[in-house]
């Protein structure tokens, strides 16, 4: 059973004007229809004062901020309007080197182009079916970074919380 | 870290109660209307794409009449935005391709910047994909041009230069 997307706002941040064109139809494919665009983050992130998504999806490949400046404007921004707001993180960059550099940064998905409404779907899903729980340190805000935990490790990195 | 104390907490999840309990619909019918939705969208997939090359072209051109890491660093963005957006609007040899352009410049701009003929060697083969109509992946020949592609940027940057992270 697929989950009712309907209800759902999501703000679509890429400077390819023609993505928005692209991730319009397979979101609308999925119901949602509640979707604004922006195609300069800094604006997109004056935009969320006003407006609220539930959802962001951004590009990384971006000027003059790119997406994961945006990603960090958004978690550790001191006039963040939603620090914990899910943000799934459009890449052509695939390596993974690349992909830890963005997982470090916060984001919650990475889903890499060319983006399809199944691959979209998984990481909205996920997103809202098991949202993972957030991590602050001295050096990272966002969601956990870890995929499974181990309840048994006794170490010095031991984490508060669980 | 032992002295960078994770505190962990999960927020409540405002998602779920938003989304309710009602199915969304089947997700064969998702695929399918969004397959029906981007196949209308073919012939502005064409114009972008199309539109996406001529901006390469004339960033490579510019280079061609002045050595300007800005616009080297430009090419390199278009290619990246060519590998990203090709398979989405048909083209995954343009994909391919663009992934070259990108790494060949990413691995060592210095190198590229001296070796314009590898550059055109890619927007070439760009420009036949169009021209061509190739959609399909495994065309021997285009993958034959791939190859060579492949080949002559290893040559230009050297077997032993290790890949870098920007």
């Amino acid at each position: 059973m697929t989950i009712n997307l309907e209800p759902l706002s999501i703000l679509v941040v890429d400077d390819n004007k023609h993505m928005h064109s692209v991730v319009k139809a397979i979101l609308n494919s999925m119901r949602v229809k509640n979707i604004r665009f922006s195609d300069n983050a800094a604006v997109a992130f004056m935009e969320m004062r006003q407006w609220h998504p539930d959802i962001i999806i951004t590009d990384w490949a971006m000027q003059p901020l790119d997406g994961l400046d945006f990603v960090r404007l958004v978690r550790k921004g001191a006039d963040s309007p939603n620090p914990y707001v899910p943000i799934i993180l459009l890449t052509g960059h695939t390596e993974m080197c690349r992909v830890i550099e963005a997982r470090d940064t916060g984001v919650n998905e990475i889903l890499a182009k060319p983006i399809s409404l199944k691959s979209l779907y998984s990481r909205i899903a996920a997103i809202v079916q098991s949202p993972r729980p957030f991590v602050k340190t001295k050096h990272y805000f966002g969601p956990c970074r870890r995929r499974s935990v181990n309840i048994n490790y006794k170490g010095p990195e031991r984490r508060t919380g669980f | 870290m032992a002295d960078d104390k994770a505190n962990v907490f999960q927020p409540p999840n405002m998602l779920r109660a938003k989304v309710g309990n009602k199915p969304g619909p089947n997700l064969d019918q998702m695929v399918a209307a969004a397959q029906t939705a981007l196949s209308e969208m073919k012939e502005d997939f064409e114009s972008w794409i199309r539109d996406d090359l001529l901006s390469l072209k004339e960033s490579v051109a510019a280079l061609h009449r002045a050595a300007d890491p800005a616009v080297l660093a430009r090419i390199k963005m278009q290619a990246h935005e060519i590998k990203g957006q090709g398979a989405t609007y048909g083209y995954p040899l343009l994909t391919t391709a663009g992934d070259l352009l990108h790494l060949f410049i990413d691995k060592n701009p210095e190198v590229a910047a001296q070796n314009l003929d590898i550059i055109d060697a890619h927007v070439d083969f760009m420009t036949l994909v169009l021209s061509q109509g190739l959609r399909d992946q495994g065309d021997a020949m285009a993958q034959g041009i791939l190859t060579g592609l492949q080949t002559a940027a290893k040559k230009a940057h050297g077997t032993t230069t290790a890949r870098s992270a920007g």
